[in-house]
């Protein structure tokens, strides 16, 4: 699943503490017995977002706690477990507390109920770690523990002064050795009052540990708000029913990469039914993107993200797999095609025990052009029985059956390829663009098999293929009747 | 000493390193800190030991230093724990050492403490930062001059080197020894500086790399060690100068010369003085052959002080060293035992 773009999103989330980033880590999609509770993550992460954009400066605040937070699970896990706590560990826990009770109050005044975001409060916590109730974000084990502790560090200080003003070196040794024995009553008693402060401390490490938990979500659940917001996301609606309705569904790899360019994704709609739907048109067509600007889209709302999309209508899906072959591979051949067998044998498990989402992507290319779109015809034709939405993209003619959702890109449909071949210049660079601009990357229904537009033999013209060569092709051409679909286009 | 300890203050930070053990380096420690004894707050850390455990088992310097209440301390935790005066957390700094991660703490007493800085230059500068954002007037780095360590003692404005008795029986040895360090750390630096972002970048590939003109040609070589030939065939093409990232040795040096490679107007830089472990004879040649070595950081060194007693129970007269070496490397000399210095005043 990583190449169809999971990660450039996720990496795109500003995630800022170590608790938030575990939390992205143990993000799964959600399956359908877990509905009910996927649909409570996607309306907690639009009352967050209205709330992100309704009180900014609020979220500012918790953001600068959070740059905060340090990973303390281990000094917790020990503050539960009774082990004792030296000075750092506690420094840690007493600024953990701190923080957390800052985020707690931040979060109080949103006046929002997220799902298993619920801080404690850690104020007992502070009181035992600042007995002077400075408030400081510091730690050491104060003189207000204990008068005995007082006293016997009163008295090294006083031996420290006389240690200083002496120059005897004798005497010096002897102020020393006091000082030594001092020392150890201090760091006697400081043990003491570790032990009993670790004791105390116990009680409250589940607080600890569930503040942990919140903080993380909190952290998480503020970035999937700020990405979605930037990138104009949509909730995704879950229904009942077998569909996957895509209005203005955008790829967000290809968006940020066209926008380096100065350009503009061209959003797709499409209405995906159970069985068997298919895509087809010229190659550069951005059918491979479409497949998985669908594939990612369905699975960022399964893992409770908002998706790149105006509306996103679809069933909760058992399973979401792509078949997809590595069409620039030299290789080809049967070995690619043997994966892709082997493969299909494994989905086809899934596909008859439960329902899913299936995208398969251009099919048996990898082996003679005749079985190849004899075997997708049958494929296509096969799972329109079963209850799972097949998405197959074929640039074979004629493998569309009846019945078939069928869709098609646009592509150069409208473009006069005349006019374009005739114009001077030769730079293949410059015409590879132009074809990219000139293509029209949405979709249209098919309501019947027409002609597949052959727009091969142009683009291989337009690109600078040889005329020689171009000259052939025309009279084959000419000569063919009913033979549908040389593959011209087809890159090596 | 006055005017001279008045402008070591003045500093944002200072590193003392030796010349060896037990030349006093801890001695001139607690010197500055004494004189820095209620009116100076001062931050403190040291360049860790990045090595085998045997350097810790064998007891490479692992300094204690009595201060003042009140003074900053940046060192590992295990140093925190074992340092005997009344402390209080200010920090931890996510930098992680092999004696634990640092913390940074207040000296609540007076009282010594264990000094276990962090060992790589860009943790330092960190640590060094902290320090004084908290508020040190002056941060003391107790340094190392060892090829175990990445952090360098170039990273603080100011350096002050000990040396003593311990160098050598010979107190014209040990005169000799400490001048020749002292070229070597106090080596040029690039002023030009389209060379030195040049020479930053090189030295950030990683790897020894050559400079033609203001390209940079990167190689394969991580080290100067093993790459000698790299180095011969790449100044003999024609390269003006080669960038080394780590220790330069006497074998590259000797490589060099017995291969009559031409290094007349060449360079070598590296990253400051520390890095040059040269015998003084295979420095000489390097500069009779017309060749320049360049350093990216510059070393000021403030102050050198002396120990005229070694452990082995010898010693030499010490008015009549820190003369000899007054003389040689015209810089402030004292001796931190009987308190008497030459060239010390301002």
């Amino acid at each position: 699943m990583k190449d169809i773009g999971l990660n450039h999103v996720l990496d795109q989330l500003r995630i800022m503490t170590p608790y938030g980033r575990e939390q992205l880590q143990a993000v799964k999609p959600y399956s359908i017995d877990r509905l009910s509770n996927l649909k409570r993550v996607l309306e907690d992460q639009e009352l967050m977002i209205s709330s992100l954009s309704a009180s900014p400066q609020i979220y500012d605040h918790i953001e600068r706690e959070f740059c905060r937070i340090k990973d303390i699970k281990g000094s917790i896990k020990r503050c539960k477990n009774q082990g004792v706590l030296d000075d750092i560990e506690l420094f840690e826990i007493k600024l953990f507390a701190i923080y957390g009770e800052n985020i707690r109050k931040h979060y109080e005044s949103l006046d929002l109920s997220i799902e298993d975001v619920c801080f404690q409060d850690l104020e007992p916590v502070i009181d035992l770690l600042d007995p002077e109730k400075k408030r400081f974000a510091t730690f050491s084990i104060y003189d207000a523990y204990s008068d005995e502790l007082k006293k016997a560090r009163e008295k090294k200080r006083d031996i420290e002064k006389l240690l200083y003003n002496e120059n005897d070196s004798e005497r010096s040794e002897e102020l020393k050795q006091e000082r030594s024995k001092l020392v150890e009553e201090e760091e006697q008693l400081e043990g003491e009052i570790r032990i009993h402060l670790s004791q105390q401390l116990q009680q409250y490490g589940e607080r600890l540990e569930e503040n942990v938990i919140s903080i993380g979500l909190l952290d998480l659940y503020t970035a999937k708000a700020r990405l979605a917001i930037e990138k104009g996301c949509s909730k995704p609606l879950f229904q009942e029913g077998i569909q996957l309705e895509m209005v203005r569904g955008r790829h967000p790899y290809i968006e940020d990469l066209l926008q380096e360019e100065g350009k503009t994704i061209t959003p797709i709609n499409i209405d995906l039914k159970a069985g068997t739907n298919a895509i087809t048109g010229p190659n550069m067509g951005g059918k491979s993107v479409t497949l998985r600007t669908i594939a990612l889209n369905a699975l960022l709302a399964h893992m409770g993200f908002f998706v790149f999309a105006d509306t996103l209508r679809l069933s909760c899906f058992d399973f979401i797999h792509l078949l997809a072959d590595h069409l620039e591979s030299i290789k080809g051949g049967l070995s690619t095609f043997g994966g892709e067998i082997v493969k299909f044998n494994e989905y086809m498990k899934d596909i008859k025990r439960s329902r899913g989402l299936v995208l398969i992507d251009e099919f048996a290319s990898g082996t003679n052009p005749y079985e190849g779109k004899l075997l997708v015809k049958s494929l296509m034709e096969y799972l329109q029985r079963f209850n799972t939405i097949s998405v197959f993209i074929t640039h074979f003619d004629g493998v569309v059956g009846a019945g078939v959702n069928h869709y098609r890109v646009i592509g150069l449909k409208h473009v006069n390829f005349n006019e374009l071949i005739d114009q001077g210049n030769n730079d293949s660079k410059y015409r590879l663009k132009l074809i990219q601009s000139l293509m029209d990357y949405r979709l249209e229904p098919v309501e019947n098999e027409e002609n597949v537009p052959k727009d091969g033999l142009n683009i291989a013209t337009l690109l600078g293929l040889d005329s020689e060569i171009i000259e052939i092709a025309k009279a084959h051409y000419l000569k063919e009747v009913q033979f549908c679909g040389k593959e011209t286009e087809k890159d090596a | 000493m006055k005017e001279l300890l008045d402008k070591i203050f003045q500093l944002n930070s200072l590193a003392i390193v030796g010349m060896e053990k037990n030349v006093g380096k801890t001695t001139t420690m607690n010197y500055i800190i004494e004189n820095a004894w209620g009116k100076h707050l001062l931050g403190l850390t040291s360049i860790g030991i990045d090595g085998e455990k045997e350097d810790q088992v064998t007891g490479t310097d692992k300094p204690m230093v009595y201060v003042e209440k009140g003074t900053l301390i940046a060192t590992a935790k295990s140093a925190y724990l074992s340092s005997d005066l009344t402390k209080g957390v200010l920090a931890t700094t996510g930098l992680q050492t092999p004696m634990g991660e640092v913390v940074i703490f207040e000296a609540l007493s007076d009282g010594f403490v264990e000094l276990m800085g962090p060992s790589i230059n860009k943790y330092l500068k960190l640590v060094i930062q902290k320090l004084k954002v908290l508020g040190s007037r002056l941060v003391i780095v107790d340094g190392a001059l060892s090829r175990r360590t990445m952090a360098s003692p170039a990273i603080a404005d100011g350096v002050i080197l000990a040396t003593g008795a311990a160098v050598s029986r010979d107190m014209q040895e040990v005169v000799v020894e400490t001048a020749h360090r002292i070229d070597l750390l106090q080596i040029d630096y690039e002023k030009n500086q389209e060379k030195v972002e040049l020479v930053k970048s090189g030295l950030g590939q990683g790897k020894v790399c050559f400079i033609q003109g203001d390209e940079l040609q990167v190689t394969d070589e991580v080290t100067a060690i093993g790459a000698e030939s790299t180095i011969k065939t790449g100044l003999e093409a024609g390269a003006e100068g080669v960038i080394i990232g780590g220790v330069v040795g006497d074998r590259l040096i000797e490589y060099l010369v017995s291969q009559r490679v031409a290094l007349e107007g060449k360079v070598i830089y590296v990253e400051d003085g520390t890095k040059l472990f040269l015998k003084e004879e295979n420095y000489r040649r390097l500069q009779l052959k017309g060749a320049k070595v360049l350093g990216l950081n510059p070393i000021n060194i403030q102050l050198v002080t002396v120990n005229p007693y070694s452990p082995e129970g010898y010693f030499f007269d010490s008015s009549e060293l820190c003369q000899l070496l007054h003389e040689r490397i015209q810089l402030p000399v004292f001796d931190v035992i009987s308190k008497i210095g030459v060239g010390v005043e301002g």
